[in-house]
């Protein structure tokens, strides 16, 4: 039969303008949306009404994941993992996402199921406005200011990690978090070339950077075998086949495990928790295609930034890479600049289509609070390892011959499901979700 | 103006998958009844500028509710969500078109 023990459930982060809180309440249902719509920042919510109801809602940029499945009984059954539900017995297409910014009211008695978005992120795709980052900078700096501020009572008391990887993104969380937090330690993955201090460009920058913040900095250099010892966690954890966010999902297990054991061996009982520089990448659809050994990865939709960000941001809602990898190793993740969204949108998709946009930017906002080291540097992403030579997960799975497809055999194995069906759960970058009570198979549990 | 039917909105979305995903002209298996995503006409990258074409070339916002509509798998079904969604815009309502 089915356990009814429960999921071990990621944390939230919700941001109310000036504190965090770890939940809302969601009760009345007359004011559930105008409190959700205050709320920033990720999480993933499951109350039950006084009369029954269970209603689950989700961050608006679907930071937190969160699955539901409804069994004969008329049982909800929900999980931040859709692996969790899989392993009790429901079959695939019983298995439900709450999409981002959304709330889901289930009432099994009535077999009723309402979706309700509650938040939309406006994207400002005026193609006229103003390219200068000075007019766009005193807001952003006010608002990171105000993240950083409000995030120092919460994670300050606990074991605080930054995960560097020598760029602009990840190095203004580092200084941001200096300033405003206080000490850390940075942590930077890279694979083991054999050459000795010379893994990647990332360690070589990231560890410059520490040592201009003053903060110790942890190098987390993994042997290609052990890389791939961590695939089958990156693709259950990370919730996601698609090559880009497994070969990030990998760099993500390889420091959650190495925070995990470092943690274990000292005395602190708080949890750890990771700041990190995602989400900036899809605010400023900062992405591009990378080319190793004469084939194309990270392909992108053919649309111009300005159009292409907002579906890299909606993308957020499916893959779990980040908060879903880390957590499996007992570390919390805070995304900083998910608590930004909405600034970052309002910028013009003239500015953020204009040359260098993200560098200057930044060197607006942080001015030399980053070295020129930083700012000058080719943009590279965790899972290349650098602009000149690419070292990262990505050559090291491709090197071994795991391709796109043998990552999608590999998880429809994993979830014991075959690859066509799989197709289906994620489509225009969201996990499948329903708009509708589910009926026949799709709420058919199987005992486990 | 251009005046949208289902049929023609239908044209234009195939003429543009037939396009923008290279399908040749003499492929006649791609018709209004195929299943878009399961027969491999579109992966997932294409859905984002299937989208992004079909909100510019007819003025509507595609709404996230509709991509897992068992609708927004086909040209026809895509084609009738669209001329809904004109439908439910006040200013078109109003016009000629």
């Amino acid at each position: 039969m089915m356990s009814e023990a429960p999921f071990p459930t990621v944390s939230n982060f919700i941001w109310l303008g000036d504190r965090f809180v770890e939940t809302l309440d969601l009760e009345p249902a007359g004011v559930r949306r105008h409190r959700l719509s205050e709320a920033s920042g990720q999480f993933s919510i499951q109350q039950r009404t006084a009369a029954g109801e269970h209603v689950l809602a989700r961050d608006r940029l679907g930071v937190n994941k969160l699955f539901f499945a409804i069994d004969g009984e008329g049982g909800v059954h929900t999980s931040n993992y859709r692996f969790d539900l899989a392993r009790r017995g429901f079959s695939p297409e019983a298995i439900w996402s709450v999409p981002s910014g959304h709330v889901v009211t289930i009432d099994p008695a009535e077999r009723m199921l309402a979706l309700e978005k509650y938040a939309d992120l406006a994207f400002n795709e005026d193609p006229t406005e103003s390219a200068r980052p000075t007019a766009y900078a005193g807001q952003i700096r006010e608002r990171l200011t105000a993240v950083f501020r409000s995030l120092a009572p919460v994670v300050g008391r606990r074991p605080l990690y930054v995960s560097l990887s020598g760029g602009l993104d990840s190095a203004t969380v580092g200084a941001l978090a200096r300033e405003f937090v206080g000490e850390f330690t940075a942590v930077t993955f890279a694979v083991d070339t054999g050459r000795s201090g010379l893994h990647s460009e990332d360690l070589h920058y990231a560890a410059r950077l520490a040592a201009h913040l003053g903060v110790r900095f942890e190098p987390v250099v993994l042997t290609r075998a052990q890389i791939l010892s961590l695939l089958d966690t990156a693709l259950i954890y990370g919730q996601d086949w698609r090559d880009f966010n497994v070969h990030c999902a990998l760099v993500n297990a390889a420091v959650g495990a190495a925070i995990r054991d470092r943690h274990a061996a000292s005395a602190s009982a708080a949890a750890p928790v990771l700041l990190t520089g995602d989400v900036m990448n899809e605010l400023m659809a900062d992405y591009t295609a990378v080319w190793y050994n004469g084939r194309e990865y990270y392909r992108l939709p053919r649309l111009s930034p300005g159009r292409l960000r907002r579906f890299l941001v909606s993308g957020l809602d499916a893959g779990d890479r980040e908060v879903g990898v880390f957590k499996h190793f007992g570390v919390d993740v805070v995304q900083p600049y998910a608590l930004c969204a909405e600034v970052y949108a309002s910028l013009p998709a003239s500015f953020i289509e204009s040359p260098q946009a993200k560098q200057r930017l930044v060197r607006e906002v942080m001015g030399d609070r980053i070295p020129d080291y930083i700012y000058d540097r080719p943009k590279t992403r965790a899972q290349a390892g650098g602009a000149d030579e690419i070292t990262g997960t990505l050559a090291v799975l491709a090197d071994a011959g795991i391709d796109a497809a043998a990552l999608e055999q590999r998880f429809s194995t994993l979830f014991s499901t075959d690859r066509a069906r799989m197709r289906q759960w994620i489509r225009a970058g969201f996990y499948r979700f329903t708009s509708s009570y589910p009926t026949g198979v799709t709420h058919a549990a199987l005992d486990a | 103006m251009q005046r949208w039917t289902p049929d023609t909105v239908a044209d234009e979305l195939e003429r543009f998958i037939r396009h923008q995903f290279q399908v040749p002209d003499d492929d006649t298996n791609l018709t209004r009844e195929t299943h878009l995503w399961e027969a491999g006409y579109v992966d997932s990258l294409g859905v984002a500028e299937v989208i992004a074409h079909l909100e510019e070339t007819f003025g509507v916002r595609i709404p996230d509710e509709a991509l897992f509509s068992p609708d927004f798998v086909r040209i026809r079904g895509i084609a009738q969500i669209v001329c809904d969604l004109r439908a439910k815009r006040p200013e078109i309502l109003g016009r000629a078109s």
